[in-house]
């Protein structure tokens, strides 16, 4: 897995630790992407917030159902397709 | 008319499409389509009747029609001219030159508590706002990787994309998510 990181420094950007916490949910990071991250997230209150809420989102989107549901007029008239389908 | 193999296609609108539709609905974001889908996936599921072999629940058999179709329909939007994928983005919204949040883009804490514990209908209708304000290409990535939890290897043969665009895209999709549901937050 390629990483926007550099190989060699130590310290991040913003916008490569608000990546790295992205991808750390799907794939696991290299230990030096890990180190990054973790010291990033030590000082910078920002990321550290983004992260949170990110995983939060990550679980609430998980768990989401629909209320929605299929008005009776359309309801009728797929009942009646398969209705012919069937005979 | 009778089936051998315990189908029972008259009762699948009353017993099945209001939880297929809502299914698609999230996915696709749309009424119409989501629509379209269940009539579809329904009209299949009866033209192949004899692939059902009571393995698995009619049910379950008929979601997994209707995940194809899915899939079918992400596919085909990736394809389209329309929807090619727009990774050259001019400005970034979210982050300056160097890297460091835009002030105006900084992440702050959610005005509202939000927990997964309950439910929460709110969070979902917020949700709802800020999908739709993601173009083709970002809602059929949104709904493959954090609905269907699809792996992003498999995503980006899909959608044929490569993997640094797809980290790039994801990145910017999360960003969008989560600064459109603290200002919706903000504003209930």
């Amino acid at each position: 897995m390629k990483n926007n990181t550099n190989t060699k420094k130590l310290m991040i950007t913003c916008k490569e630790a608000t990546m790295l916490s992205v991808q750390k949910s799907e794939i696991n990071l290299s230990f030096s992407d890990r180190m990054r991250l973790f010291i990033h997230l030590l000082v910078c209150q920002y990321c550290r917030l983004f992260d949170k809420q990110s995983k939060l989102i990550d679980k609430l989107i998980s768990n989401w159902k629909a209320d929605k549901t299929l008005s009776d007029i359309d309801k009728n008239q797929i009942q009646s397709i398969i209705e012919k389908e069937l005979k | 008319m009778e089936i051998s193999n315990k189908l029972n296609p008259q009762n699948w609108v009353a017993k099945y499409s209001d939880e297929l539709f809502g299914f698609a609905y999230i996915r696709v974001s749309d009424e119409e389509t989501a629509r379209d889908l269940i009539q579809d996936t329904f009209l299949s599921a009866l033209r192949n009747q004899e692939s059902f072999k009571g393995e698995i629940s009619e049910k379950n058999w008929l979601y997994l029609i209707l995940k194809n179709k899915i899939i079918d329909r992400y596919r085909k939007n990736a394809k389209s001219p329309l929807t090619r994928i727009d990774n050259e983005e001019t400005t970034d919204e979210f982050f300056d030159e160097s890297g460091h949040w835009k002030k105006e883009a900084l992440p702050s804490t959610f005005s509202q508590a939000v927990n997964n514990q309950q439910h929460s209908f709110e969070f979902y209708e917020i949700l709802e706002r800020c999908k739709k304000k993601l173009n083709e290409i970002q809602l059929n990535l949104f709904s493959m990787k954090f609905l269907d939890e699809i792996d992003s290897d498999e995503i980006c043969k899909e959608l044929e994309i490569s993997s640094s665009n797809y980290w790039v895209l994801i990145h910017r999709i999360k960003l969008k998510i989560r600064k459109c549901i603290e200002k919706l937050l903000y504003e209930k």
